[in-house]
């Protein structure tokens, strides 16, 4: 008996003649209902700075904050609110490395990257990227199978050596704390100067990462920088 | 991180990582089988990776890990000592002696005593050897209610280092000797305890489950042995017993000498849209005298339905309970410290839940989830303390089915037994 991925509950799908046939399932098919239905969709109007959900399509008081410290916003759009069920996603997801639940995301996330590569008329997708020991211990970044690779997928980031500590262990006054983590790996800088790049992210949370990873690309010389993350 | 910590554990850790000096370490894969579980199961990572699937629950081990230990060296800053002094009835007491006698010969046994006969307690003295002579102990179940009430007894009968472990639990692991938990929790452990006392084996989820019947075995020393209690064996655990050189010691009789309560059947097929006027009265009844009951449903959709025509009769504060409840175990330490007059509930409840003066009614008897087993162990829960030695457990149903007619055969033989002797 299949499973739901997420609560174990036993699944009762239709089995469609694709998967008698070929043995595959779609990524709906390996979750229950009730999983489902507890991600909250962002829809309706959203603060143009973060992409969190307002009532009245103005900027909010966090982004509010970044443009005071003389930043440009960067125009995050998010699919999903961080709620707890998102949670606990990222939880299994991220933290424990259940792989498997890359599917969940992957198609959504896909199409919104295409069409926003297309509207902002972006020649470079990026990642933010996590340190290599975290990438050894996990043994997967998990937001690269997000990117459609066709659309001048670049990795120039990488974390530099005296930031290893992780952005969800700490509160919300140490995120907003934190000094730039990012550097250029070598031979990557010249390759960003005029590019429209977006970046790619699993969880909005404070921004901070997002606008150290931009102000990074733009002291680079980017000529645009604008990110989409799964959760806000 | 503390080399104590890998005192006859297995911790995953990254391959990349340095291994701490003196630890053993083992493969994280062996011929297709997790080097934890020995489950076959396994999801692909990036690249060749992989990892199991069988045990992800309480932490991944994937290829990129190894799992690493220390053998067990028994090392502990203070051995424990026993300050029980409760007394033990001449029956009870027979049986303690056996258990001491069965384990210095260096067998497993099997402990069948009915449900209230005060199986936690003969083992004390066994506990309390053992301890004192610097051995291991794991004391575990397959249900966490079952621990969490088992801990605070165990607390106040030793002093000893003790740690609780189980799924949700926050707090750090620590070296101790005795060790209380989930039979889950076994799976991190490897050659450690010369004494392994599971309670309630016949539970779901260790019932048949052979990922933890191998965690079991691997988690107890080659030199140690195996206490496994009951009040409802199935055929296949007795047969396998007796198949492994095991012992078997039976007890029938409750600690105070009284009997089971037998099940009262009531025939009522139309109890999920009404309640009988029988049913009714006996609601009452226990609102009446105060007295705290349970009522058992077989499916989480029953619970809403139930618990509105009860709060319609009953003015007394209750709540449903089920097992995926995230607050289920704070509604059932609620209902023990008097908050709630009734539960409705799954059969999640039917094992480690000791009240005084607890009533029974179990709705849908007949449905294929009581087995009866399960019926047994709910008809279990009432008359346990010496001051309230019977109560009633009313069984609804919509016919006399074969679970409840064994389970009531299997009531009467043992009052009998308890009789005889």
């Amino acid at each position: 008996m299949e499973q739901c991925l997420l609560c174990q509950q036993s699944l009762t799908s239709e089995l469609t003649l694709l998967t008698l046939l070929t043995g595959y399932r779609g990524a709906q098919e390996q979750f229950c209902q009730t999983c489902l239905q507890k991600f909250q969709e962002i829809t309706g109007p959203i603060c143009p700075g973060c992409g969190r959900m307002s009532g009245d399509a103005r900027l909010c008081q966090d982004c509010q904050t970044w443009q005071d410290k003389g930043e440009t916003l960067i125009e995050n759009r998010a699919l999903y609110v961080y709620n707890q069920q998102m949670k606990d996603y990222m939880a299994r997801y991220k933290f424990i490395g259940d792989y498997r639940l890359r599917v969940l995301f992957k198609g959504g996330m896909r199409k919104h990257i295409c069409r926003r590569v297309r509207a902002e008329k972006i020649d470079m997708v990026t990642s933010i990227p996590i340190s290599s020991q975290r990438l050894q211990t996990r043994g997967f970044n998990q937001v690269h199978v997000f990117i459609p690779i066709s659309k001048g997928f670049l990795e120039p980031l990488t974390v530099s050596d005296n930031h290893k500590v992780d952005q969800s262990s700490k509160t919300r006054v140490d995120r907003l704390q934190t000094t730039q983590p990012f550097e250029f790996k070598e031979g990557m800088e010249p390759r960003i100067r005029g590019r429209r790049i977006l970046l790619v992210d699993d969880v909005y949370t404070t921004g901070r990462t997002l606008y150290h990873a931009s102000a990074r690309l733009k002291s680079a010389g980017a000529a645009a920088v604008f990110s989409i993350t799964l959760a806000r | 991180m503390n080399l104590e910590e890998f005192y006859g554990r297995l911790v995953t850790w990254p391959k990349a990582r340095e291994c701490p000096e003196g630890t053993v370490a083992m493969p994280s894969l062996l011929k297709g089988r997790c080097g934890r579980c020995g489950g076959r199961t396994r999801a692909t990572l990036h690249g060749k990776q992989s990892y199991c699937l069988d045990c992800l629950t309480i932490g991944r081990v994937s290829t990129l890990d190894k799992l690493l230990t220390v053998p067990e060296p028994n090392d502990f800053e203070t051995v424990g000592t026993m300050h029980w002094n409760g007394q033990l009835t001449a029956k009870q007491e027979k049986i303690s002696c056996q258990l001491i006698k069965n384990y210095s010969e260096g067998v497993d046994q099997l402990l069948w005593a009915v449900t209230g006969a005060g199986k936690t307690e003969m083992l004390f003295p066994l506990i309390g050897q053992s301890l004192k002579r610097g051995l291991r102990v794991g004391f575990v179940s397959p249900r966490v209610d079952v621990v969490l009430e088992l801990a605070p007894r165990i607390q106040a009968a030793f002093s000893v280092s003790l740690q609780v472990l189980y799924g949700e639990q926050e707090e750090p692991y620590r070296y101790s000797q005795l060790v209380l938990g989930t039979v889950h929790q076994l799976l991190r452990f490897y050659q450690a305890f010369d004494l392994l006392i599971i309670d309630e084996v016949d539970a779901f989820p260790y019932r048949g489950n052979r990922l933890l019947e191998r965690a079991v075995r691997r988690s107890v020393k080659s030199s140690g042995h195996l206490v496994m209690l009951t009040a409802t064996p199935s055929k296949r655990l007795l047969d396998k017993v007796k198949e492994r050189g095991g012992r078997l010691l039976m007890l029938p009789e409750r600690f105070h000498g009284q009997h089971l309560p037998e099940i009262t059947l009531h025939v009522h097929a139309n109890w999920e849209k009404r309640f009988s006027r029988r049913l009714k009265q006996l609601l009452l009844g226990f609102e009446r005298q105060e007295l705290p009951f349970i009522i058992f449903v077989p499916k989480v959709r029953h619970l809403i339905p139930v618990f509105r025509h009860v709060t319609a009769m009953v003015p007394s504060n209750g709540t449903t309970v089920h097992a995926n409840d995230p607050d289920r175990l704070k509604k059932v330490a609620d209902m023990r410290a008097g908050h709630y007059r009734y539960l409705v509930s799954t059969t999640i409840l039917e094992r480690g839940v000791t009240l005084p003066k607890l009533q029974v009614v179990i709705l849908g008897a007949d449905d294929p989830t009581f087995t009866k087993e399960a019926l047994l162990q709910m008809a279990g829960r009432v008359g346990r303390s010496r001051v309230a030695t019977e109560g009633v457990v009313f069984a609804v149903a919509s016919g006399p089915a074969r679970t409840i007619r064994a389970a009531q055969k299997e009531i009467r033989l043992l009052n009998e037994k308890a009789g005889m002797d």
